[in-house]
């Protein structure tokens, strides 16, 4: 059965429910409390949650025989899950090697995944990646004092 | 009055000058090309302002944010997509303006009535404020509960499409606000051991994550990060003179009325507010008929009301501590980080700082005038600024961004799971607004709440019977219940 979107969301949101409601148990209560303690707010945040996704479900339900139009054109879920994927492998990189060794490959790995129907050359790209990962270097370490990661190799 | 003169002497002190004059430049960039915005250029300076003066990181944000607000107006005229929700309506009349030869007239009735939009409602808020703020000081905590929950009710209940998504968001928002020590007795909530997670999400993470990157990967995969070419005619000159002004007056003034309202109610804003404008002008209109075909009125209504909006919200934004929508929420987050308090205590207590945001909002508006006359003819470059080189840096900003919140890399992986649940969010149509606010306001809401009932001695009756807190609670129930119907 093709699920629509919203009854997609519902599910997901009960799921989360369920683990945050299980993760509430384990918040201390004081005792001899005057007002309803710690553990109130998030009750209220996931009973809204598991309200609005059983909403969405039974919305999602009633409408399942209109038809729903894609949310990413043909190849998108692909593009962004590389995109992603890439994002994250920078991320890791950047904590074994620092900011200064992976954001040159990392921003040309992003001009390339970012440049859509343009053409890029790779002479050009290069530079700017060493530009744009000596310039931002410059601006934030030295001209506003803050900290870039050094990668825990280097350390 | 002599506050506002020692603020005013601030932000023309040489340095605070130049940096609002790039901050102003950059924010016009940022608001001019669809998919970057205000919003955007705020995320990525508020990891900036961590080692910089309060006063310097003020006049950074308010900047950006007023050139970044300007600025909507320039891509609805030239290519007819507006830069952000704020500049629909400028879409209808300016870009026909542009297709009949008229784009520097269109250009400069833009240019000037979001000057006149920014400049007199920020003197209105500069007035307004300490007032409210005065009065807000009489205020208990089950008033402040109130206007808490009615803020996020009625930001939910206006949610695009269906009122459950903006209640689903507004509970996303209250469980990541839950996330640390509880505001009260100090229990750590979902920290799941991770001494990092003790002191709570970070918003420049979340406001990184879910803005900025999300928002760049999206677009991508989406196909949405390339635009058609100007077709412009004539740019030399302003383009309008004290003659369209009084000709258009009723228009200028009713956007303007409209714009501080809608802007000092949470959740409406810009957005909306030049929709209702616009329509105004259009029903007063002699010559309805040619709205949608270059009416100059079109435009005046639409950009006076936008830029309304952004002194009316900023009344509740300084004198209740109340974002009325995400970039107010993000400029609180900016005080957040320099250890202040938005909200009636701090209008009272620190009002040099006050009036320094005020004043510093006034010097930006004139200068972003300033800089777009001079910088006119140049517009229609700014839109052909190559997306990919453009959105790399700025990924690379939010990765330095995330790295210096903490100095660990803890919230760059922080930033990269809200980033996935935005596209998650983004992908199930649920609106961030109301999650942004609820996050925002989510350990006052709780404070407020427990405090209420702890000084009422474990009752609850106080939030129903004290007549504004009882007033408030009621449109919060109007908001949830009317949109069902």
């Amino acid at each position: 059965m093709n699920m629509r979107r919203d009854t997609k969301t519902g599910i997901a949101g009960l799921i989360g429910c369920a683990f945050f409601l299980l993760a509430s148990q384990s918040i201390k209560q004081p005792a001899k409390l005057l007002e309803p303690g710690p553990r109130l707010f998030p009750y209220v945040a996931v009973i809204l949650i598991a309200m609005s996704s059983v909403a969405l479900i039974i919305k999602g339900v009633k409408e399942r025989k209109i038809e729903e139009k894609p949310y990413f054109p043909k190849g998108g879920i692909l593009k962004i899950s590389k995109s992603y994927l890439m994002l994250v492998a920078y991320a890791i990189a950047m904590t074994w090697l620092g900011f200064l060794i992976t954001t040159p490959f990392a921003t040309v790995a992003f001009i390339y995944d970012l440049k859509g129907n343009s053409r890029v050359k790779l002479v050009p790209s290069v530079i700017i990646a060493v530009l744009v990962t000596a310039g931002l270097y410059a601006m934030f370490v030295w001209g506003f004092q803050v900290k870039l990661p050094a990668g825990i190799l280097f350390e | 009055m002599s506050e506002y003169i020692n603020a005013l002497m601030i932000c023309l002190q040489p340095v605070n000058l130049l940096l609002i004059v790039a901050m102003v430049s950059l924010g016009i960039v940022f608001g001019a090309i669809p998919g970057l915005s205000a919003t955007l250029g705020i995320a990525l300076l508020l990891p900036v302002t961590f080692g910089l003066s309060t006063e310097t990181s003020f006049v950074l944000l308010l900047a950006i944010w007023i050139g970044g607000v300007s600025g909507t107006f320039i891509s609805a005229v030239l290519i007819g997509i507006p830069g952000s929700s704020s500049a629909i309506a400028t879409c209808f009349d300016g870009f026909p303006m542009t297709k009949n030869g008229e784009a520097g007239k269109a250009l400069g009735i833009g240019m000037t009535a979001s000057f006149i939009g920014t400049v007199g409602s920020v003197a209105l808020a500069t007035v307004l404020s300490p007032v409210i703020a005065d009065f807000a000081l009489h205020l208990g905590p089950w008033e402040y509960f109130s206007l808490c929950f009615c803020a996020i009710t009625l930001v939910a209940s206006l949610s695009k499409g269906n009122i459950f998504k903006g209640i689903m968001a507004a509970g996303i928002g209250l469980l990541m606000g839950c996330i640390g020590m509880d505001p009260i007795n100090g229990a750590t909530r979902f920290t799941f051991g991770n001494v990092y997670l003790t002191a709570g999400v970070s918003t420049v993470a979340q406001m990184l994550g879910m803005f900025a990157m999300c928002q760049i990967i999206r677009d991508s995969a989406k196909g949405e990060a390339s635009m058609p070419d100007a077709d412009v005619g004539k740019m030399k000159g302003l383009g309008v003179g004290f003659k369209d002004i009084i000709e258009n007056i009723r228009t200028i003034l009713f956007a303007f009325v409209s714009g501080v309202w809608i802007g000092f109610l949470p959740g409406m804003g810009s957005g909306i507010s030049n929709m209702v404008a616009y329509g105004y002008a259009k029903s007063i209109s002699k010559d309805p008929e040619s709205f949608g075909k270059g009416n100059p009125a079109g435009v005046w209504a639409s950009e006076v009301a936008n830029n309304a909006s952004l002194g009316g919200a900023l009344i509740p934004m300084m004198a209740l501590g109340i974002p009325g929508d995400g970039i107010t929420a993000m400029l609180i987050a900016g005080l957040t980080i320099h250890g202040l308090q938005a909200g009636p205590l701090f209008m009272t207590e620190q009002p040099d700082l006050a009036m320094l945001i005020f004043a510093c909002v006034m010097v930006s508006a004139i200068i972003t005038y300033i800089i777009q006359i001079v910088t006119k003819r140049w517009f229609p470059y700014i839109l052909k600024v190559p997306y990919h080189y453009l959105y790399t840096v700025i990924l690379v900003i939010c990765y330095i961004g995330g790295y210096g919140i903490s100095n660990t890399m803890f919230n760059i992986y922080v930033m990269l799971a809200l980033c996935f649940l935005a596209i998650f969010m983004s992908m199930a149509a649920l609106p961030t607004s109301p999650l942004v606010l609820a996050f925002i306001l989510s350990s006052k809401l709780e404070r407020y709440f427990r405090q209420g009932i702890s000084y009422a001695h474990g009752s609850y009756a106080e939030f129903f019977t004290r007549p504004l807190s009882a007033a408030l609670l009621v449109i919060s129930v109007f908001c949830v219940v009317w949109p069902l119907y």
